[in-house]
């Protein structure tokens, strides 16, 4: 994608600071599974154009939240927690699923049934 | 007070806002894809794309027996069946379907339309 | 100094959907908020990953039921730029006419749902009424009052005649004249007393907690998508609206001018209609990432898809624009409201729930 960053868990604090002081606002998160390991694409937006961190960490690995910068962050890394299963520090499940929902949904490793194929 | 006056003097001799439904029925609007019907079953050739297109795979085709089946509960009424079909055998109807008590099976028996009878039906 | 705790919601009167809000309360005073989503949380992103992609066009549609004009619209935008189409110029037109005709009856709606919760209840049925002559409108072009079916990937499925034009023409002097009859509830002394002042939002904390949409127009803050011309909205003349209220009052005036704006945009769009194809066939293999945002009635939203290649898609990722305007609505909560405002503060940002958790 046009205007990407890579970052890793060390350097997110830091560009995300950035953003904060061009006066950017966070759009949203997106998690990806990728196989082997996890990617995390910050989606930042100025009202002319887009700018992305994409955050690559291991499976297992915890990465660093951003809620103390963007208090908006707060659902968004919930719900990446509650779908995929990942550690993001200081961010805790429960916010779309329930105890007795499926654990980490969005996983491709996921069992998936489709009732429609 | 005299706007109000109005208002009320106006609301007696107005024509009701509603319509008195099970009575009075609205006909509905031309385009409107109220349920789709298998309406022109003798010209179907059995060639699945109805089936293959749906979204909620809520068709099923018997080749053998000659019938088409729709699962009414499943059936969104987007209309995709009907602009697939080569034969134009399926029709959206403007009329939405019928609340019904069962689900599944016993409705969609009653939807289903035969091209022939089948053959030695137990 | 004794702090109470009450629960308002899943089930509340003022909320069509459930979504919960703990409040903490000093007397009659909210002083902290925490809200609670996942009740209807149904796995539609998942769901996307294992469908057809032609198919996912009625599923996007089915996440929400006031606005799927905007996420099919985002959806196929999304895939066309993935396959490196573009839908024909007539197909942008409809399709920018849909939205709009749209926004207008979720802007009714709401304005409905907000005199339900100040209890002025014939506001809400006298909005109710003209919105019902808006949803005929959309059922004689679309052929279904709430799932439209329009957006193909690469056009639009249905053209629209010029016997549907005139029609749409007529309904949209129909709904001015009767927006004009309702207009002085803007004036009254009731509702300025329960909107005005409440649930304050400034300009600096929209920005902070990102709110969109009326929510961050009303606080003064100059953002909307359709600015950025996609569709038909590069040849239609508009300006964004923006009030500096920052109150709920602000958000009901703007949603109010938008209803004005979007009558004239779809009548702009009527004379401006040019004729050709409606449709661009593709089997271009989806390759790549791609965002698409589309302005919805709420706000901006946003999609973002990644296809590798295959017959399916690799993830959707929707952000509503409710999920965007929850914190800004605790921020609002929390300054020190009355219990009796909390209803009118959530209704003013236009919560949709199921939209939010998909």
């Amino acid at each position: 994608m046009q205007n990407e960053i890579q970052v890793n868990s060390a350097t997110l604090i830091g560009e995300t600071l950035k953003m904060l002081e061009a006066k950017m606002r966070f759009a949203t998160a997106t998690c990806l599974d990728i196989g082997d390991h996890f990617e995390i694409i910050y989606h930042f937006d100025n009202g002319n154009e887009m700018k992305h961190l994409r955050l690559s960490f291991k499976d297992g690995e915890e990465v660093p939240s951003i809620r103390a910068l963007y208090a908006c962050a707060r659902f968004i890394e919930s719900e990446i927690v509650d779908l995929f299963g990942v550690k993001i520090s200081g961010v805790s499940a429960g916010l779309l699923l329930g105890s007795d929902s499926p654990v980490a949904p969005m996983r491709k490793s996921a069992p998936a049934k489709s009732e429609v194929n | 007070m005299p706007g109000m006056l109005k208002i009320i003097f106006g609301n007696l001799f107005k024509k009701r806002a509603t319509r008195l439904y099970p009575f009075e029925k609205r006909a509905p609007f031309e385009n409107a894809r109220g349920s789709m019907d298998f309406a022109h079953m003798e010209n179907c050739i059995f060639c699945n794309l109805c089936a293959k297109n749906c979204p909620p795979k809520a068709i099923t085709v018997d080749r053998a027996n000659k019938r088409n089946a729709l699962d009414p509960l499943r059936c969104i009424q987007c209309g995709v069946c009907a602009e697939a079909c080569p034969k134009k055998v399926i029709e959206m109807r403007g009329q939405y379907n019928e609340p019904c008590y069962a689900k599944r099976t016993h409705v969609a028996a009653q939807v289903v339309k035969c091209a022939q009878t089948p053959p030695e039906q137990k | 100094m004794v702090k109470s705790t009450i629960t308002f919601g899943p089930q509340h009167p003022v909320f069509p959907e459930p979504i919960q809000f703990i409040l903490k309360v000093v007397d009659e005073k909210v002083v902290l908020a925490e809200p609670q989503i996942g009740y209807v949380h149904r796995g539609i992103e998942k769901a996307f990953e294992l469908n057809d992609p032609k198919d996912n066009i009625f599923l996007a549609e089915r996440i929400c039921g006031i606005c799927p004009a905007p996420h099919t619209t985002a959806y196929v935008r999304g895939v066309e730029s993935l396959m490196g189409i573009e839908a024909p110029p007539r197909a942008k037109y409809i399709r920018t006419i849909m939205n709009e005709l749209n926004r207008i009856h979720s802007h009714i709606l709401w304005a409905g749902l907000l005199g339900d919760a100040i209890g002025f209840e014939s506001y809400f049925m006298q909005t109710w009424n003209y919105r019902e002559k808006v949803l005929d409108a959309i059922e004689k072009i679309s052929g279904h009052r709430v799932t439209y079916a329009m957006n193909a990937i690469g056009g639009v499925r249905r053209d629209m005649t010029n016997e549907q034009l005139r029609g749409l023409e007529k309904t949209m002097d129909y709904v001015e004249s009767s927006l004009e009859n309702i207009e002085d509830v803007m004036k009254d002394y009731t509702i300025k007393k329960r909107t005005q002042g409440i649930g304050i939002l400034t300009e600096e904390e929209a920005r902070r907690d990102g709110a969109v949409g009326p929510t961050a127009r009303a606080s003064g803050i100059s953002q909307d998508l359709r600015t950025s011309g996609y569709d038909a909205y590069g040849d239609l003349k508009f300006e964004p609206v923006v009030v500096n209220n920052c109150d709920s009052y602000g958000r009901f005036a703007v949603r109010w001018q938008e209803l004005k704006q979007s009558i004239d945009l779809i009548r702009q769009c009527i004379v401006k209609m040019p004729s050709g194809e409606i449709l661009t066939k593709s089997n271009n293999p989806m390759n790549g990432e791609a965002i698409s945002r589309v302005e919805a009635p709420r706000g901006e939203l946003f999609y973002y898809i990644k296809g590798n290649g295959s017959k399916k898609l690799e993830r959707v990722k929707v952000r509503t624009p409710t999920f965007a305007n929850i914190i800004p609505t605790v921020t609002m909560l929390s300054k020190g409201c009355q219990v009796a405002d909390v209803s009118v503060i959530v209704l003013s940002m236009d919560p949709c729930i199921s939209c939010t958790e998909r």
